[in-house]
């Protein structure tokens, strides 16, 4: 089992031990993440090959061969875009139906720009015929599970089922944003349904309440997103690439501060949660074959901006005739370190000969873009604000960057990104005094001596862009072991 | 035995509004060490001194001492926040304000005042920030080691 450091051990040494304790808990999150019990034991590293994770009808396909198979039987044309249809001795089963529209407008408080919206059912759990459709709920590539407003209506008639530690105390989760403000609330399982798509039994959060003083999100500074303008959503659709928002990390007798008990009120304490009742990305609990990822399809935004910007969300990679792995899009291997089991920047941009961490965030309005003294030969210049950093230059820039990860996979990002002036461009927005909620040219810099790229929403307009979940077989093409590890994007 | 005496000492003083680490004296870094629960390193750099705290649940927070032995700066990397009113004490409740007033969410939060800077972002799982305070910058030290 994974022991604290000794308190009041100094030096190296102990700095090396718990990067190896980590490294261990890595492997074991990796190899292991959706089980129920924490397996840390030597053979449980060792074992490659996790058992078939029998209660949702999915089972890791650890190597090309199994990968293969399922792609010959369930995508005729092995993903070229082919639309010739092969002869198999196997009967695939009904297509389900896997897509659902996704729109860039003003949100439910009409105050927001960039963000993307989809309708998500949510249900008694057990079933899927009990349901609130709930609308505006924003499409977020970067996180995992689904979380949704408590206050929405006829969400409380749902009697979804609460999670409870072992003393039978009910599970709240914090969950932070890096500017203080916070998404607190209990932990429930129930149905999710979008297009044909459907799950009985999703850990999910519910939002509601205020974060308790002694846990972090009480003690941030900010506040509890639990209405829509605050929000601007009734809720965030974690569709990452990992399985779970924390993984083993927060199994265990040392975890991370996410969950949550208060079994006297405001005293709270942390709770060990398992993995399969952590708040989950529901794709991956799709009864259907649709699970190990989705492929998200925008239409493009001119660079002065749009009132409306819409796309398509396909559930699946490779599954379907309608979700293909395109032969033009390079996958990308997510890689972590020890200290960031679920990092949050896994591949990299290359930016004039120096790479810097990157990461793909559609709950990003803003694409951010390293910072002024590294981008200085590009003409991109700040603009005049204390309480910002977003990019102003004269006019639009086009920014050469390529991408790649620790596999060898590396291309150059086609279209290049354009950056334009955000004072400008926001004026003519709903924050401003016009109409515009779709921008694909908002850049901001990012934290001053931690250069970083992520491709926030503007990169998404005019693109396919593919979210493979970790520990899930990748279509055809792609090794499993490489891919399926720790999740992949491709674009 | 010498955190428990710079504890002591710091309540005596009485000098630190709580637990303040940002503008305060190098002695209050014990007290986030004791407050975060971690493990620290200390590292000697050209007109500066670097505490490094490896808490138990893998946060890495960094804290910039002065010659004249005053925090100047802190960074950190960490899988959710660091307590940031903790860390950066009298310089709370302007990131409490800015936090509160927010109108857009997602991004960065980012205070540039005169006499204090603070960068917060990334997301849960994987934030990083920065804080320094201008005045209090070492002769010949640039805000640019503030990683």
């Amino acid at each position: 089992m994974r022991t604290s450091p000794e308190s009041g051990v100094r030096g190296p040494e102990s700095f090396k031990k718990l990067r190896s304790l980590w490294l261990l808990r890595v492997l074991c999150a990796t190899k292991d993440s959706t089980q129920s019990t924490q397996r840390v034991s030597v053979a449980s590293v060792l074992n490659l090959f996790p058992r078939r994770r029998t209660r949702r009808g999915q089972s890791w396909l650890c190597f090309g061969s199994a990968a293969l198979l399922v792609g010959l039987m369930f995508m005729p044309g092995c993903g070229g875009g082919s639309t010739t249809t092969t002869t198999t001795t196997t009967t695939p089963p009904p297509p389900v139906a896997n897509s659902v529209t996704v729109t860039v407008n003003a949100g439910p408080a009409n105050n927001a720009v960039n963000m993307a919206y989809v309708s998500v059912q949510v249900c008694t759990p057990g079933a899927t015929t009990n349901c609130v459709t709930i609308p505006y709920v924003q499409l977020d590539t970067a996180s995992s599970g689904l979380r949704i407003l408590a206050s929405f209506p006829g969400v409380s008639g749902l009697n979804l089922n609460q999670v409870t530690d072992p003393s039978k105390h009910p599970v709240y989760e914090c969950y932070e944003f890096a500017d203080g403000n916070y998404l607190w609330g209990p932990v429930m399982q129930g149905g999710v349904a979008m297009a044909g798509e459907s799950a009985t039994n999703v850990p999910m959060q519910l939002i509601e309440g205020s974060a308790p003083s002694n846990t972090p999100c009480g003690s941030t500074g900010g506040s509890n997103l639990t209405t829509s303008t605050a929000l601007q959503a009734n809720g965030i659709l974690g569709i990452g690439p990992a399985m779970q928002d924390c993984g083993l990390l927060c199994y265990g007798t040392t975890v991370q501060p996410l969950y949550w008990v208060c079994p006297s009120g405001s005293a709270c304490s942390l709770a060990s949660v398992p993995t399969a009742t952590q708040v989950s990305n529901p794709v991956a609990f799709f009864n259907s074959t649709d699970t190990n990822g989705v492929m998200l399809t925008m239409g493009s935004v001119v660079s002065s901006g749009a009132s409306q910007a819409t796309g398509t969300l396909y559930f699946g990679i490779g599954t379907q005739t309608d979700n293909a792995l395109s032969s033009s899009a390079k996958a990308y291997a997510l890689s972590s370190d020890p200290l960031n089991p679920i990092p949050y920047y896994p591949i990299f941009a290359i930016y004039n000969s120096t790479s810097y961490a990157a990461s793909i965030d559609s709950a990003q309005q803003y694409l951010v873009i390293l910072d002024p003294t590294t981008l200085a030969g590009a003409g991109i210049t700040s603009c005049a604000s204390s309480q910002s950093t977003y990019y102003c230059p004269s006019s639009a820039v086009t920014l050469p960057l390529t991408i790649k990860d620790n596999n060898g996979d590396t291309a150059t990002l086609s279209p290049a990104l354009s950056i334009g002036n955000a004072t400008t461009l926001l004026a003519s927005s709903v924050l401003g005094t016009g109409t515009n909620t779709a921008f694909s040219n908002l850049a901001e810099e990012s934290v001053p001596g931690t250069d970083y790229v992520i491709l926030g929403m503007p990169f998404f307009y005019g693109r396919t862009v593919y979210v493979g979940i970790a520990g899930q077989a990748p279509p055809s093409g792609l090794s499993a072991t490489t891919y399926g590890a720790l999740g992949y994007w491709a674009f | 035995m010498k955190t428990t005496l710079k504890f002591l000492l710091v309540l005596m003083v009485g000098a630190l509004p709580a637990w303040a680490a940002l503008g305060e004296y190098e002695g209050s870094i014990g007290l986030d060490q004791q407050i975060l629960r971690g493990e620290i390193r200390e590292e000697a750099h050209t007109g500066y001194k670097l505490h490094q705290i490896i808490t138990s649940d893998g946060a890495l927070v960094r804290e910039y001492v002065s010659p004249e032995g005053k925090v100047f700066a802190i960074s950190w990397h960490a899988h959710s926040l660091p307590n940031l009113a903790q860390l950066l004490g009298a310089y709370f409740p302007r990131v409490q304000q800015a936090s509160q007033t927010r109108t857009q969410r997602g991004g960065p939060l980012v205070i540039r005042n005169a006499d204090f800077v603070f960068f917060s972002g990334g997301r849960m799982m994987d934030f990083h920030g920065t804080a320094y305070l201008p005045g209090l910058l070492p002769k010949n030290v640039s805000a640019g080691v503030v990683r």
